[in-house]
Parts: C-alpha cells; sequence; structure tokens
C-alpha cells in the first residue's frame, strides 16, 4: 500500500516535469527563404554534417548556455543526443579541422536578435520566446 | 616548444600574410583543447624479448598502443606511452577565412609539445573549404581526432588498424561537402609531403633513430552519413623510405630496393541507432613491391545506458609478403573490452581491458593482456 502510494507520487511528479517541458522552436531570419526544416536537417546542420541550408544558403547555427533547460529539450528532441555526445561530435568537429562548434550566446534574447540579423543564422528558443522578429522553422513540444 | 620546426614556420609567415591581407574587420580568436591522461601495464606469460628495440627488452610482456608515436607498454604501470594535451587556437578573420595552430604535447615525446598541426581554412562557398599547412594525413576514420580522447568510446583507437609511421603532412586539401536527398557527403583530396625525424614508428623496431620520409603524398576520401548511418572509404598513396640518421643512408628494404612507392586503401561503418552504437573498419596497407602487404581490420559494438558506455572489440592485423627470406610476417588478434563513463560537462572516465594473441611464425610482440584506465578532457 505504502509503495503504491510513493509510485502515485512519482507518476504525479512525471506527469508535471512533462507538463513543464519547454516547448522549443528553431528559428531563422524572415529574410531566410527557408520555410520549415526537419529535426534530421536541422540536426545536420547542428552537428557539422551539414553548413547550409536545404536550398544550399550557408547556415551558422548558434547555441545556448550548457545546462540552460531550452539547450536540454533542443538537445533530447532534435538532435536527439545527450549533451556529453553532443560535446564528443562537435570535439571531433574542432580539432579535425572540419568545422567549427556552434557560437554560444547569452540566452534567446540574443538568440533572437543575432538570427533576426543574419540570413545564415539558425538558433533555437522557446516557444514562449518567439515573436515577429524571427521565423519558426520547426517546432518540437 | 624549443625548436621551430619548418610547417611552424611557415605557418606563421602565411598567418602574418594572412593578417595582412585580411580586412580590418574584427578577427575573433578561441582557444579550445583536449587531454588525456592514461595509465596501463601489461600482463601475461613471458614472451621472447628480442624482437623490438632495446628499449623495450627486460619485461616479460609488452603491448604496442600507439604505433605513430611509439607508445608501448611494458610489465609496470606507466602514464608515458599515451598521456597527453593538445591546446589549438584559431584565429578567425572573418567567416571564410580563418587560421589555427594545434600544440601537443605528448609525455613519449621529446621534446615534449611540438606544433602538429598548423593550417588555414578558406571556406569560399558553403559547399567548397580548402586548407593548407600541416594536418593529419587523413589515413583512417578517426585518423584526423585519434588524440582526442573524448571523442570516442574506446581509450584508444584500436592499435591493429591505426598503426602508422607517419601520421602528419604539410601539404593542402580541398574539401567539397554537399545534402543530397538526405544524404551528408564530404569528400576531400589531399596533397603534400612529410619527413618525419626520429620516428616514433622506426622507434619500436630500432635503436638507432631513422627518418621516415613519405614524399608525394596524395589521396582522396569521401564520407557519407544519413540518420544513424556514417560511412567512409578512403584512397591513398606515396612514396616511401627510411633513413638512418647517423649515418644518413636510407636503409635497404626486404626486396633490397632502398625506395618505393606504397598505397593503402579501406573504408569504415559506423552506427549510431538510438543507444546502439557500433564502429568498424577495414584497411589495407600495401607495401609489397618492396616489403609487405598488411590488411586489418576492427567490429565494435556497445550500448549506451545513460553515462555508462561498454563497447566490445575485436580486431586483427595480418601481413603476407613477396620476400620471406628478408622479411618475417607478423599476424595477430585482439579482444577488448572497454567501459567509459561521462562525467561533468566535458570529461570521461574510461577502463579497458585488451588482449592479444600474438599468431606469427616468428613472434612480434608477443601475446598480452592491457589493463588500462584513461581521464579525457575537452576545454
Amino acid at each position: 500500500m505504502k509503495l503504491h502510494r510513493s509510485m502515485q507520487v512519482a507518476l504525479a511528479a512525471l506527469a508535471l516535469a512533462a507538463g513543464a517541458r519547454a516547448e522549443v522552436v528553431v528559428i531563422v531570419a524572415k529574410s531566410n527563404p527557408v520555410t520549415a526544416l526537419s529535426a534530421e536537417q536541422v540536426a545536420q546542420i547542428y552537428m557539422g554534417a551539414s553548413n547550409a541550408f536545404p536550398g544550399g544558403g550557408g547556415a551558422t547555427p548558434l547555441d545556448q548556455p550548457e545546462g540552460s533547460a531550452v539547450r536540454d529539450e533542443f538537445l533530447a528532441r532534435v538532435l536527439e543526443k545527450n549533451p556529453a555526445q553532443v560535446k564528443a561530435v562537435w570535439s571531433r568537429l574542432i580539432f579535425s579541422g572540419k568545422g567549427t562548434k556552434p557560437r554560444t550566446l547569452a540566452g534567446s534574447a540574443d538568440v533572437k536578435k543575432a538570427v533576426a540579423a543574419d540570413p545564415m543564422a539558425i538558433g533555437f528558443v522557446e516557444r514562449s520566446a518567439l515573436d515577429d522578429t524571427v521565423k519558426a522553422v520547426l517546432s518540437v513540444k | 616548444m624549443k625548436r621551430r620546426s619548418k610547417p611552424a614556420a611557415l605557418a606563421a609567415l602565411s598567418l602574418a600574410a594572412l593578417l595582412g591581407a585580411a580586412p580590418a574587420s574584427a578577427t575573433e580568436f578561441e582557444l579550445s583543447g583536449f587531454g588525456s591522461i592514461v595509465a596501463g601495464r601489461s600482463f601475461g606469460a613471458c614472451t621472447p624479448d628480442n624482437v623490438l628495440a632495446s628499449a623495450f627488452n627486460g619485461s616479460c610482456t609488452r603491448f604496442v598502443v600507439d604505433w605513430g608515436h611509439g607508445g608501448v607498454y611494458r610489465n609496470n604501470v606507466s602514464f608515458r606511452p599515451e598521456s597527453r594535451v593538445g591546446v589549438q587556437g584559431t584565429a578567425r578573420f572573418n567567416p571564410q577565412l580563418s587560421a589555427t595552430v594545434q600544440v601537443v604535447g605528448r609525455l613519449v615525446d621529446a621534446p615534449f609539445a611540438q606544433v602538429e598541426w598548423a593550417y588555414v581554412t578558406w571556406s569560399p562557398t558553403p559547399e567548397w573549404t580548402f586548407q593548407a599547412g600541416r594536418k593529419r594525413v587523413p589515413l583512417f576514420f578517426y585518423s584526423d581526432f585519434q588524440d582526442v580522447g573524448y571523442a570516442y568510446p574506446w581509450i584508444r583507437v584500436p592499435p591493429d588498424v591505426y598503426g602508422w609511421d607517419v601520421v602528419n603532412y604539410n601539404g593542402a586539401n580541398a574539401t567539397w561537402s554537399k545534402t543530397l536527398g538526405g544524404w551528408s557527403l564530404r569528400s576531400s583530396v589531399f596533397g603534400g609531403a612529410e619527413t618525419s625525424r626520429r620516428n616514433g614508428y622506426s622507434r619500436i623496431f630500432y635503436d638507432e633513430a631513422k627518418d621516415v620520409k613519405w614524399p608525394r603524398i596524395a589521396g582522396a576520401d569521401l564520407e557519407f552519413a544519413r540518420d544513424w548511418f556514417t560511412g567512409r572509404v578512403v584512397y591513398m598513396r606515396s612514396g616511401y623510405e627510411q633513413v638512418d640518421r647517423t649515418t644518413g643512408t636510407p636503409d635497404v628494404q626486404p626486396s633490397g630496393a632502398t625506395s618505393g612507392r606504397h598505397q593503402a586503401y579501406g573504408g569504415s561503418v559506423n552506427i549510431d541507432h538510438g543507444n546502439f552504437i557500433a564502429r568498424s573498419e577495414y584497411s589495407v596497407f600495401d607495401r609489397s613491391r618492396y616489403a609487405y602487404k598488411a590488411t586489418s581490420w576492427f567490429v565494435s559494438a556497445g550500448w549506451r545506458f545513460g553515462n555508462l558506455t561498454p563497447m566490445l572489440t575485436v580486431s586483427n592485423y595480418s601481413e603476407t609478403t613477396r620476400f620471406p627470406d628478408a622479411y618475417a610476417i607478423s599476424r595477430w588478434s585482439s579482444l577488448g573490452a572497454s567501459l567509459r563513463y561521462d562525467f561533468g560537462r566535458s570529461s570521461a572516465f574510461k577502463v579497458q581491458v585488451d588482449r592479444l594473441r600474438d599468431r606469427g611464425a616468428t613472434p612480434f610482440m608477443g601475446s598480452a593482456t592491457l589493463l588500462s584506465a584513461s581521464y579525457d578532457f575537452v576545454f
């Protein structure tokens, strides 16, 4: 009985946590001709497998601070990797001369500002931070 | 860095030229690095100790882990064969142009720290990248990041495959990358030359210091990735000569020639499907015209349990020769089990046990078991 109750509590906590998870949107500049991207296309750009948008325009990915909730969500649900896996992939790019890791900005406001100003930029922010200065190309719940 | 090597000076020159030529826009500097502190020792029944250079005699067993830099474990715990630290600086003049220098310090090397990479990168379009300077010979899938332990699941890339005498070169490469129908493609052609002074690989075999020359390096590779799959094929050829440093004369090869040409080709298949990981590579190194032909492969598979990644690896190395009177061929196979534990934001702890069975008619390093542990980090 006691176990049963503690399980109920755990389940409730899980449900709460799931509900509290931030929705993440991937954004580009309004002047960027791209209108939608798949999670895989975004992952190719962020993991250094591609440095261009599907239309051919150069893509410059932007990152958020390590450990931030929005970044953890983005990694888990768009890249489908944990932070250590992503760092291992970026380490390869950096030290083999095959690429660079995305530039890290201070937070969603900075990401929006940088994306709005650069048709090559791509970033991610919480859904709640989305506004009409930028264009959402992918949204994951 | 007591010595200033030629490539470093070259890189500094081209850097200076670039700085002069670059527009007065803000240059961004990035500093990053990696390191591995590795300890290990070999175990097992005593085998003849008179095949490797005399530095490795006086030990019951020995285990070669880093051929290119002469890293060999013996019957005593040592940090020397593999521990290393690398620092890389990149100056980005504009989005298309950058210069990178990587200094790597290895306990096994003297002098300790050397400029191993120094190159300029020019990316005029998203599809094309041109690099010139000093880089790693991209012979195998892990060649150009085999120093970065943090980037792969084991303590080291399987030595049975990653076993050649020249690891870096001076030259240039052109790389094309493109996404086509869901596939990410990256292909490069590279060319250059290298003289490896006091060669680390030769140090494993000879007491006398040797210089190994790979003139006229030319090669190409293609990497293709989609979803959970990454594959790669490569072809490379170059000249070859080994020169005794004291006498200045080229060593006579088993064929009787003092120099020759060799070629290498191979492929790699890698899978990252959910928590399942598989790595494999096949390579042929053909020096058959003057010495031997070596075929090697490894297959490794594992599963990611959160922060823990156990892997099992089998590998094999075998030679054939046209000159059996002058060259004793080597053959061996290995079995390894490794466990990686990720902790903190950018470090990993690993333990690994490897068992090598020397199957040669004339044993080379001899059968042995290796126990090792590492702490890998990036910054």
